[in-house]
Parts: structure tokens; C-alpha cells; sequence
């Protein structure tokens, strides 16, 4: 009884000590803090339409398709709100991962989902010079040898560019995966800026 | 303690040699296998630093649960029945309130790291271009003495960003795209004792000739949660585990002594380090391009392999020493050399006053 007691007592007061009663992701709801400040994501935003008519008005890449497809490579998840809602949460607000924005910084200043930090996807392109991409490696937590990289620490990553209409995502995840991201450690966030605004979760500019 | 090692008695070199080829021939070996699925390996970073053995996070454990485990049964015999209930709550919610709030307490003072790693990223704001500043570093441990070593830490003023990764990623997005000078990295080295080789001459033809043949493999092995690495000679194992016991027969005597980074830190010498070193030296040393090149094969492949992990504090990278290992292993599987290790010898000045005297749970800035 008295066991039973304290055990209820110590998983209470652990639940309160770890402080900020979890938002809900299923309602659209997360609330973390990203780079020292807390970030609070809900539903309903009021700009919803403005957003929606501004991510939905970007011509589609068509490279190679018009539409995105369903996986962004081989052994790469797929993902849908609620987990970017989780991962944000979690993941990110532990400092373990990153959500990634692919976009160029011009489609990126149209708006983001907060707490989501920017690559661009030709930042990570393939060029003459081999060792070009190794800082941004670095700073995603890969250890660099001479050519080559070790990702144990690495940090978990969950990309996502304008929506299905864009590839910017896709080309990002085919440029890690090239260098040798452990594939485990990407997701694909394949409703991006359109399917986020249309769901009127908040947008930050 | 540890300066007397070569006349300590310890495990003599052919039972020690069993001990650690073992598990490569049974089924726990990890055939290189990347880290855990992405999801699973959010926790990694934590559970590594809460494993330390020997160190303070033991000790926090402790001194949370006593209070608990005295003070409930004394209130339940003075209490009468009918209080019981409510009293009892009250006041162990406040005893195991205490205990979680002073373990909470010990950690922000002693392990910033090990509890939450977002909150490093507090101490730094992030500007227009994504270049961090340290804003206050009033809460600094030994762990921040400035590096100049630390060569990944910098902007490109030469000013060390403290940075979060938010500030970092943002900066090397910046370099990238905009290219502009990005030091490189040149690792030193030094040769290991003449003598140990001349022991195992005829040993090291026949290791040298597998490396260079590309006989060779970098195994990962699962040991309580840490996946180590080790070289293995495929078809010459009985020669390198002969070469190995003829070492440690020689050291335990007296006859050679080791290099103070190759000795670990419960004690024996780590001849599987000591061995990689030799063979890599031999062959970086024999003058043809094919003995070069298979001398950095091994490094790379060592160092690709490699499931050590760390984790970031202030913008520095920190690693928990753990059973098994010498500076020159940890040295080995972060930079790609067992002899590397006097980046971190000079980066940990305060806390380490010689390489041999690594401690196990130790916690070491491994500079980038």
C-alpha cells in the first residue's frame, strides 16, 4: 500500500518536475523551445488564407515531376502533421534533431513553419570541390576525416520544402544521402508550406 | 596511482586477448551497422551520459532515493489510521519532490550536458547573418576554456562562435554558399616505440602483408549499450593475437613500456590500439605509395565505422570516458588516428594532467 503510494507520488511530482504539460499534436498543437526560445504552434491561425493562396500561387518545379512523389528515396519515411507536431516537440526541443526547411532563402522569406531552421538545397549540391558541403556536415553534427564523414552524432533531420507541387526536399534528402546520411536519421515532410497553411497551423515570416 | 603500471600485475596477455576476440566470433557482432532508426536514437545522447558508472550521476541517484525509503515508514507508525492516507501523500510528495528537485539542482551545476541539451543553445542569440555570440557565460564549467585548437568553432572573423546548431548550421550555410576560407585540419604524428616492433618483427610481415592486401576488417561490437571498435586481421588472427600476447608478456615484465596514451583507464594496456598503431606506423613508414595508402585506408575506414558518441555543451563536443578505453582509442575514433590524441590532451589541460590518467566516467572536450 504504502509502495503503491509513493510510487503514484514520485511518477506525479516527476511529471510536474519535467515541467510543461505536453501540447497535443492530433489538435495541432506544439509548444518547444528552438534555439533558447519558446516557440508555440496552434491551430486556426487567422492568416490561413493568405498563406494558402501565397503557397498555392508558386509555379510547380516539374523536375523531374510536376508532382511530388509519395517517397523521397529508398528507406526515407514520409510524414504527415501530427508527427511533425511530435517531432518538433520532442526531438527538436530536446536538441536532438532539426526540421529543415530546402527551400531557396527567396521562397523561405514567403514563410515557415516556426522552429524549422533553412537549408537550401543548392547548398548541398555536388560540386567540383568535394569538401565545399563539409562545414554544413559539421554543423549538422557529422564528424569530418579527410574525404570522409562519421554520422553518430548527427542530428535526426525532417525536411520539408513548398509542398507537393516542389522537389526542393526531395533534391536536399538525394544530396545527404550521397555524402552518406544514415537514411534512418531523414524524413520526408511531403505537405510542406501548402498542406501546413491549409491546415491554418501557424506560419511565421 | 597509475604511473607505476608497468610493474602492475594484471591479466597476462593471451587471457586478456581471449577476453576481447571473443564476442568478434560469436553472434553479437554489429557488422557495421549505422545507428539506431532515427526515432529510437533521440534518446542516445542522454542514456549514454546517464550510464557513466563511476561518476556523479551514480551519486545523485543515491541521494534522491534515501530520503524517500526512511522517512515513509517512520510517518506511517506515528500516524493513526484515519490520517494516514492524507498525510502520508502529503508528505511523500514533498520528500520525493525534494529528492527529484535536488537531483534536478546537482545536474544544472554539475552535468548542463547530460540533462538538456537544448538549454546550451539558451546561452547564445542568434543574429540577422547567423552568427552566434556567446551572450552569458556566467555559468561556465572547466569545459569552456577557450580552444584555439578548435578550429570548426570559429566564424569567419576567427572569432570562436559558442554557437547552437541553429547559429552553426546557419554559419555554414553562409560559408557554403558564399565560399570563403575554411582552414583545414592537420593532424600530427608520432611514431611508436622502436622496440615493440623489433619484439614482433615476423609477426608484423605477415600483418603488414593482410593490411596491404586489404585483409582486414574494422568490427563494431555491442558492449553494454557502446559499440567498440576493432581491427581484425581476416586469416591472420592467431598471428596478430600472438603478436598481442608477446606485447603484453614484454610490458607486464617491464621489458618495454607503453606509450602513456595507450594505457586505459582500469588499467591495462589497450593492446588492440597499441597493435592498430604499430601496423599503421610500419606500413605509413615503409616508403612505397601502397603501404601509404593502406595506412590511411585503415584510418578511414576506422573512423567511418565509428559508433562513438558525444555530446555538444557550449559548442564543444564532450565524450564520457567508458571502460576500455585509452586516449589514443578515443583519439583513433574521432579523428582517425590513435596518435591525434594530443589535441585532447591540450584542450583538457585543467582535467587531465597526463594522458594515462584518464578516468572512467570522465568527461573530455574533444576538440573539432
Amino acid at each position: 500500500m504504502i509502495k503503491i503510494f509513493v510510487m503514484f507520488a514520485a511518477v506525479l511530482v516527476v511529471q510536474v518536475g519535467t515541467g510543461v504539460a505536453k501540447a497535443d499534436p492530433s489538435l495541432g498543437q506544439a509548444s518547444f523551445v528552438f534555439d533558447g526560445e519558446t516557440v508555440e504552434i496552434t491551430p486556426n491561425s487567422a492568416d490561413a488564407v493568405k498563406y494558402t493562396s501565397r503557397f498555392a500561387r508558386l509555379t510547380a518545379s516539374c523536375d523531374p515531376n510536376c508532382i511530388a512523389p509519395q517517397s523521397a528515396a529508398v528507406g526515407i519515411e514520409t510524414v504527415i502533421e501530427p508527427q511533425v507536431l511530435e517531432f518538433l516537440e520532442n526531438t527538436v526541443g530536446e536538441g536532438t534533431g532539426l526540421l529543415v526547411d530546402a527551400r531557396m532563402p527567396e521562397d523561405r522569406a514567403l514563410g515557415f513553419i516556426p522552429g524549422s531552421v533553412n537549408l537550401p538545397h543548392a547548398a548541398m549540391a555536388k560540386r567540383e570541390d568535394e569538401g565545399a558541403r563539409q562545414p554544413i556536415l559539421m554543423a549538422l553534427g557529422a564528424r569530418s576525416f579527410e574525404d570522409v564523414y562519421n554520422f553518430a552524432d548527427a542530428q535526426n533531420l525532417m525536411i520539408y520544402d513548398n509542398g507537393p507541387s516542389q522537389n526542393d526536399a526531395g533534391e536536399l534528402i538525394a544530396h545527404l544521402l550521397e555524402v552518406g546520411y544514415p537514411p534512418e536519421k531523414i524524413r520526408y515532410y511531403r505537405g510542406g508550406m501548402q498542406v501546413w497553411s491549409v491546415l491554418a497551423l501557424t506560419v511565421q515570416e | 596511482m597509475k604511473k607505476d603500471k608497468p610493474k602492475i600485475s594484471f591479466t597476462t596477455g593471451p587471457a586478456s586477448d581471449v577476453v576481447r576476440s571473443a564476442p568478434a566470433e560469436g553472434q553479437s557482432r554489429a557488422q557495421m551497422k549505422a545507428a539506431p532508426a532515427a526515432g529510437k536514437s533521440t534518446v542516445m545522447p542522454k542514456s549514454h551520459d546517464a550510464s557513466k558508472p563511476l561518476g556523479a550521476g551514480a551519486t545523485s541517484g543515491l541521494s534522491s532515493s534515501t530520503p524517500k525509503r526512511h522517512s515513509a515508514p517512520l510517518i506511517a507508525q506515528a500516524a493513526p489510521r484515519s490520517m494516514f492516507t492524507p498525510v502520508l501523500a502529503v508528505v511523500s510528495l514533498l520528500t520525493v519532490g525534494l529528492g527529484v528537485a535536488a537531483v534536478f539542482l546537482w545536474q544544472d551545476d554539475n552535468l548542463q550536458a547530460a540533462t538538456v541539451p537544448a538549454r546550451a543553445s539558451e546561452q547564445t542569440k542568434v543574429t540577422a547573418q547567423g552568427v552566434s555570440e556567446p551572450a552569458s557565460l556566467d555559468s561556465v564549467t572547466r569545459a569552456a576554456t577557450p580552444d584555439l585548437t578548435d578550429l570548426a568553432n570559429r566564424d569567419q572573423t576567427g572569432k570562436a562562435a559558442g554557437g547552437s546548431v541553429v547559429a552553426n548550421l546557419a554559419a555554414a550555410v553562409q560559408v557554403v554558399m558564399y565560399p570563403a576560407e575554411n582552414p583545414a585540419v592537420v593532424l600530427q604524428q608520432t611514431p611508436v616505440a622502436e622496440e615493440a616492433v623489433d619484439l614482433v618483427a615476423e609477426e608484423m610481415q605477415v600483418l603488414r602483408a593482410g593490411i596491404l592486401a586489404g585483409d582486414y576488417e574494422i568490427d563494431v561490437i555491442e558492449q553494454n549499450g557502446v559499440g567498440r571498435s576493432s581491427l581484425r586481421f581476416i586469416g591472420a588472427e592467431e598471428t596478430g593475437n600472438a603478436a598481442k600476447a608477446v606485447l603484453m608478456q614484454a610490458i607486464t615484465e617491464g621489458r618495454i613500456t607503453a606509450p602513456k596514451h595507450m594505457w586505459t583507464a582500469e588499467g591495462p594496456v589497450d593492446i588492440d590500439t597499441l597493435m592498430f598503431d604499430l601496423v599503421q606506423t610500419a606500413l605509413a613508414a615503409d616508403g612505397t605509395v601502397e603501404g601509404a595508402d593502406a595506412a590511411r585506408d585503415m584510418s578511414r575506414t576506422t573512423f567511418m565505422v565509428s559508433r562513438i558518441q558525444s555530446s555538444k555543451v557550449d559548442g564543444k563536443r564532450h565524450y564520457t570516458v567508458g571502460a576500455g578505453d585509452s586516449l589514443a582509442y578515443i583519439s583513433l575514433q574521432f579523428y582517425g588516428k590513435p596518435d591525434a590524441f594530443q589535441r585532447i590532451v591540450d584542450a583538457n589541460r585543467k582535467t587531465l594532467q597526463s594522458p594515462e590518467k584518464i578516468q572512467i566516467g570522465q568527461r573530455l572536450i574533444i576538440p573539432s
